[in-house]
This record gives structure tokens, sequence and C-alpha cells, in this order.
């Protein structure tokens, strides 16, 4: 056992290091929309903006270990990742690839791959959440276009998106789901948005009605309910790398914690929130140990989901109790903008501004994070599932083990239809 | 960055849980608590023919020469299985101070006898009035006639009743709570002018109450430089940190799994407990709690294998509030699921449970390591 890195590994830190601070402004408070573009060239160049798909389609090869690397040193400088971590690359590519038909790859999978094209996706519904089998939007088709209809909604980052990826059932075998791509300026769509508690993060809500689209945009083979209830909004080595982030903010939440005068209560906080980061970083430091050496991870994806949920929670809590009352205030959303902020000057220190936003604006994230909304109970089942916890009468196991060949035997006869 | 063991490790690993699992049953270890002596002499014997005594000492202390990653993995284990011999209080401790600080006529003297079982030793390092403080000391040690004279109190000595030689913290110079003249001692358990008050801990151990009146020692038997033993006594209790934590993570493992398997076969309303959807979300989180200590003891045991330190120390404080935290988590979880037989003494739930409870107070519990987590 040993903590330090190989010199092979170190090496490589030392070269996505310099990789990040000759492309990114590192340290620089407010990025300009020109630096981010640079940054999106100079990562799709370098060969490294879709790093966890397969070498053939354009992915770097690197072992756990590298990637584990690369997405700590993104996340403590705080790059932009929308891109990186958006729908296109971790839910859109992965499926293409893994289960896509051809004209469907040769579509799409490109444009994902260059970071030309942004996704977003639509899952939720209004009447069942992000419940697959309970979903009611329906895509039919008999070998030519197909048609969509149904409501979506809680979608993130439609307004800056170029395809809607929706999860639909086929009308005509309702067990069985496909992924559809819809171009976001289609005519046929009817879009309203709503702000989210933190005043800023759009959701949007979509109305399809008999929306015609060419075959090649139904991405995937139908499969049954569960291969599309666990389709989650980050990446694999993104989740397990989350306590970079934490340890960027703890920084500087130490730094204003330098300013204030002492409060025992706080500092109490502060060592405990430590302790949480020193937890979860050794728990995501072997997690990747177990993925480089092909071992199942020593706890599953959904506890640390959770865990660097509750953490990152944490945080904002704390940054709302160093700032006492500079948490309050509440601009309008319009003075959001940088650059406005930045002439007006902020109310209170400017490491004030926005705490409160930004800790709202967490929940809501982790509201997504969270087994795609569905949040703490359905990550907590399955992870009961997953370790053996729950308990399964004899008659029931068989029951469900029965259901299940069914759902795939009727998907793979809808497979064949469409 | 590596998290495997080699190949002896593991040999270790499965050695040790193959005596636990065949000759260390619950019964056997209920029937040594009960007894005079509070362990099996038989048991320490086998330990040391096995080589397990000398697994933390250097080769050429006569031992095999692991470290901190060897020992971690040994009390696990001994944890899993409540084991009652006094690994941590002779081996960890008392052998450990002599390890680190000893001189190599020192570790001449008493390291074989600790190695072979013949020898069994206490750390006497607690005040009444110090709580997790090991500065704060009233006992004193004078120098006279070329040695030293110790007249003090120590409380809490763990192993104190079987004790053929402590291991003993005293001021040589400075105040009460200087962290500047502490100076360590060897002194021999049947010195005159030592008396013992012996008694059980509530987890089935033993202890003693310890007052050293006018106890003479010669000068070699101070253990480092004089006035300068806190940073030695700091690095001892370091390493018994992760050896108690190390039980605790492997006393959670067994809670854990405990009630995971009750909650299958327990019926209510006709159906196992283990279906009602609160409580497997209990065990999700038993489990994670579990899984967290074990991650930090990790990260502790790699990090005094490094070397002993501020990172290492700051390792060992993180591992010691996430153990305090889980194990009472863990503890109190497993008993209410067990409902009212996890609160008897016949079922082992209570026993783990009450072993959990001694190790968050020993050696500093989750307040005190938070803040010196802080510190560091």
């Amino acid at each position: 056992m040993q903590i330090a890195l190989a010199t092979q590994q170190e090496k490589f830190a030392a070269q996505v290091e310099a990789f990040v601070q000759a492309h990114w402004p590192v340290g620089q408070e407010h990025v300009q929309s020109a630096q981010i573009a640079a940054w999106r060239r100079a990562v799709v160049h370098q060969g490294w903006s879709v790093p966890a798909w397969p070498e053939q389609f354009g992915g770097t090869g690197w072992n756990a270990i590298e990637h584990f690397i690369w997405q700590q040193v993104c996340a403590r400088h705080n790059v932009d990742q929308s891109f990186a971590e958006g729908a296109g690359v971790t839910v859109v590519g992965p499926m293409l690839i893994a289960a896509g038909r051809q004209a469907a790859q040769d579509e799409f999978l490109a444009d994902i791959r260059g970071w030309r094209t942004r996704w977003c996706l639509a899952l939720f519904e209004p009447a069942c959440d992000a419940q697959v089998s309970a979903m009611t939007t329906t895509v039919g088709g008999d070998g030519g276009d197909l048609c969509l209809s149904g409501d979506k909604s809680l979608i993130l980052d439609l307004r800056n998106a170029d395809w809607l990826g929706v999860v639909a059932r086929c009308a005509d075998q309702p067990e069985a789901f496909v992924l559809v791509a819809v171009p976001v300026d289609h005519p046929g769509l009817s879009i309203s948005y709503s702000t989210t508690l933190d005043g800023v993060t759009e959701v949007a809500h979509v109305s399809m009605h008999s929306i015609e689209l060419p075959s090649q945009y139904c991405l995937t083979q139908p499969a049954p309910a569960q291969s599309f209830q666990q389709l989650q909004y980050s990446s694999v080595y993104a989740t397990l790398a989350r306590s970079a982030s934490v340890a960027a903010q703890l920084e500087r939440i130490d730094a204003v914690l330098a300013t204030l005068s002492d409060d025992e209560d706080l500092a109490v906080k502060r060592n405990s929130l430590a302790v949480d980061l020193a937890g979860l970083q050794a728990l995501e430091l072997r997690c990747i140990d177990a993925l480089a050496r092909g071992q199942p991870l020593p706890v599953p994806l959904e506890l640390m989901r959770l865990r660097s949920g509750e953490i990152l929670l944490q945080v904002g809590a704390l940054q709302i109790d160093c700032f006492g009352y500079y948490a309050l205030p509440y601009p309008d959303p319009a003075f959001q903008n940088p650059m406005l902020l930045h002439n007006e000057g902020p109310i209170g220190p400017i490491e004030a501004a926005g705490v409160m936003q930004q800790a709202l604006a967490e929940q809501v994230n982790a509201f997504f994070e969270q087994d795609a909304g569905a949040g703490t109970t359905a990550l907590k089942d399955r992870a009961a599932k997953h370790l053996e916890i729950a308990a399964r009468s004899s008659e029931e196991a068989t029951e469900n083990d029965t259901t299940e060949n069914d759902t795939t035997e009727t998907a793979g006869k809808t497979a064949d239809k469409l | 960055m590596d998290f495997s063991f080699t190949e002896e490790q593991t040999l270790l690993e499965d050695s040790v849980t193959k005596y636990m699992q065949n000759d260390y049953d619950f019964e056997s270890r209920q029937k040594l608590t009960r007894s005079e002596l509070g362990y099996s002499a038989q048991n320490w014997s086998t330990f040391a023919e096995l080589g397990w005594l000398g697994v933390p000492f250097s080769e050429a202390d006569g031992g095999f020469g692991g470290g901190a990653i060897e020992a971690m993995l040994m009390a696990e284990i001994f944890g899993k299985a409540l084991v009652v011999e006094p690994f941590l209080a002779t081996i960890v401790l008392t052998g450990g101070a002599i390890k680190h600080g000893g001189t190599a006529e020192q570790k001449e003297k008493y390291l074989p006898g600790i190695i072979d079982g013949s020898v069994q030793g206490a750390l006497a390092y607690a005040e009444p009035q110090g709580r997790f403080n090991l500065s704060d000391l009233t006992t004193k040690a004078s120098k006279k006639d070329g040695g030293y004279v110790i007249n003090g109190y120590k409380a809490v000595v763990l192993n104190g009743p079987a004790a053929d030689i402590l291991v003993v913290s005293a001021r040589t110079s400075g105040e009460q709570r200087d962290t500047d003249g502490v100076s360590l001692f060897v002194v021999d358990a049947n010195a005159a002018g030592v008396t013992r008050r012996d008694y059980p801990t509530v987890d089935g151990l033993r202890a003693s109450e310890i007052t050293f009146e006018n106890v003479a020692v010669a000068a070699d038997a101070l253990l480092g430089e004089e006035g300068k033993g806190l940073g030695l006594l700091e690095h001892v209790i370091d390493d018994g940190i992760l050896s108690v934590g190390a039980e605790a993570v492997g006393a959670m493992e067994v809670l854990y799994k405990d009630t995971v398997e009750y909650c299958k076969t327990r019926e209510q309303f006709g159906q196992p407990i283990g279906k009602f959807q609160v409580l497997q979300h209990r065990m999700v989180d038993m489990f994670m709690e579990h899984e967290q200590s074990k991650s930090l003891m990790y990260m502790a045991a790699m990090r005094l294998d490094e070397g002993y330190g501020p990172e290492a120390q700051k390792a060992v404080s993180a591992f010691k509030v996430q153990v305090g935290k889980s194990g009472r988590f863990v503890g109190q979880n497993a008993v209410q699921l067990h409902g009212g037989m996890g609160m008897t003494d016949e079922l082992n739930i209570g026993h783990y449970f009450k072993r959990l409870t001694i190790i968050d107070t020993l050696f500093g519990n989750v307040d005190f390591h938070l803040k010196r987590f802080g510190r560091l």
C-alpha cells in the first residue's frame, strides 16, 4: 500500500497541470466567453474531449488513475465542464457507442466528440418525474419517419443546447424504451421555462405533439425501463473526483475564515467538513484503485454520489455561516452578469457575493445528480439492492427474474420492428 | 498509488483470520472476560509462537519488520473477534515506546521478552486531571543518586494488572501543562513504591489505578531524551489510535453484516424486516459509515508508514474522528435493529457496541481530535 503516485502517474499529472495552466485562465475570478471558447478548442485539439470513450471512438485510453488525475486537476481549477460533463459526452455518446445504430453513430458522434453540438436530456415527465416505467411520451414508426408525442419537464440547459435527447416509450411495444434525438429548434416543440430556487438555473418544459423525425434520430435499440432509469448526469470519473472541487472551495473558505474574528463554532464546523472531505478523498482513491485493477468498487457509485452531494451541501452551508448577514442579499438575476456585478460593486465582501445562490444552486444540482432527480431514497434503494441488504422472498425473486426475461425478450422484438 | 496488500501481508491476514475463526469464538471470549486474568495466557503464547507479537518490530530487534499496515491488518481482525489479549497495551504501546524511543541496550533488554510473550507491559500516561492532554502531568521524576525518583498517580492503565513493566510519563521539569519537560521511563511494575488498584473495564478488559511513591529508577530507565518525551508519547499514542481504530473498523464490519443477516431472517407482519425500506436505508448508512472509516484507516496507516510527522498526525486524527462518529452510529443502529435482543448480554451485538463506545473515548474523543485536526 502507498499513497504517492508512481513516477509515470506523476509525469502524467504534471502534463495535465501544464496543459490546464497553458489553456485555462487559472485563478481568474470572472472568465470571459472568449477564454472559454479557446479552452474548448484546446481540449478538442489535444484529443481529450471524450476521454472515457473507447479509443476507436476518440477516447484517450487512459487508465482509471489517469482519468482521476484529469478530473481532479479540472475540478481544482474550476475549468469549464459544460461539454465535458454535458449530456452529449456523458450520456448520449456512450449510449450510441454501446447500443446505437450505425446511421445514428455516423450522424451524431463526430459532432459530440468535437464539442460542436450540445445536448440536454428530457427524462422527467410531469406525472411521473424520472420513473421511466411510468412515462407516457411515445415514439412510433413504421419503418419510415418517427412520430414523437408527449410532455417532458425539468430539462436542464435546454437554452444552450442544439439537441434534445428524449426518452420515449415504443408505441407498439409498451415495455420498451428508446432515446430519440430532437433538434431544439424543431417547429413542433412547444417550450416554456421555469427558474429554480437559486434564481438563476433554468429548467425547461417541452410539449411535443406528433412531431416527425427521420428514423436515424432514434439513437438506441429498444431496451427495458431500467436501462434508462440509471442514466446519470455526470460521468463515473467525475463522480469519483468531487473531492478536488470541495477542497478548492474549502481553501476559499479558509481564506475568509482567516479574516473573521475567532468563532469556535465555525471552527468546529470547518474542521468537521475537512474530516468529511478527507474521508471522501480516501474513498475516492480506493474506488479509483479498484477500477484500475478491474475490481468491483468498494462502495457502490450511488453512495459516492450521495456522499459527495452531502458534502457539497455542507460547503454551501458553511459559506453562508461564514458571511452571516451578508449571505442575505439576493440580487436580481439580471445582476448575476459578472461584468455588471463588477461595475456595480458587490453588497458586502466580494467573497460573499452570491454565496446563498451558490448554495441553492448546489441544492438544485444535487436534485439532478442524485439518480437523475429520483433523490436520496432511490439511490439508497439501489445501493441496498447492490449490497444485497434487501431481503426478497423466493417467490418474489422468481417472479422478478421472469419479468426481466420477458421484458428483454419484448425489447428484442421491438428492436427488430423499429 | 496502490491499495493492494503484499503477499506477506495477505498471508498474515489469512493466518490471523483463520485462527480467530477456528479458535476464538464469542463464548470462549466471554469466559475469558470473567476470568481473573481477563485474557488467556495460552492464547498469548500461541500468538507469540505464530510470530504475531513480533510483527511490528524490526528484524534487528528480533521482529518481522512489519509497520503500521501490518499492525492495522492484525488489529482489524482482532476487532472482529473482540480479542481481549493485551496486544494494544503490550505490543503497540509499551513495545512501541521502546521501539521508537529506546536505546540499543533498552531494546535488547525488553523487546525479546515482549516478542516471545514472556513480558507483559502497560503504558501509564493518563492522569485524573489531564483528560486527553498528554502533557498535563502532576507525576514527577526527580534526579537522585544518578537516577530518578518517581512520585505520582496514573489513571486507567490498560493491562496494568498483568504488566511486568510500565512505561510511565512524568514531568522532569516545567509547569504542569508545559509541552517541554515530559520524560518517559521504563519501570518495573513490581518495584518498591508501586501500588495498584485493579478493575475490569466496561468492555471486559483490565486496567489499574497506579500510585508511584518514591519509586527509584536507574538513569538507564529513561526512554529518549530527558524532557523531550512528549513527541515520543504522541507517536506511541498515534500508533495506538491506528490500532484501536482498526479494531473499531473490524467491529463495525461484524455489526453491519450481522445486522443485515438478522434483518433477512427476523420476520414481523409476515415478512422479513429487511424488506422494510426504512431499515434497508439504515443498513446502507451503516455500510457507508464503515467504509468511510476503513478508507481513513488505510490513509492513516500509509501516512504512518511514510514517516511520523504532521501529515501522519492529521491522518490519524481524521481517522479517530470518523471512527468515533461511525462507531456510535453503527453500534446504536445494530442494537436498535436487533430489537430487545440487541440489548442483552447474551448476544454479541452489545459487546461490540461497548467496545466501540470505549474506543471513542480512548486516546481522545471526537471533539478532541477534531480540534487537533484543525490545529495541525
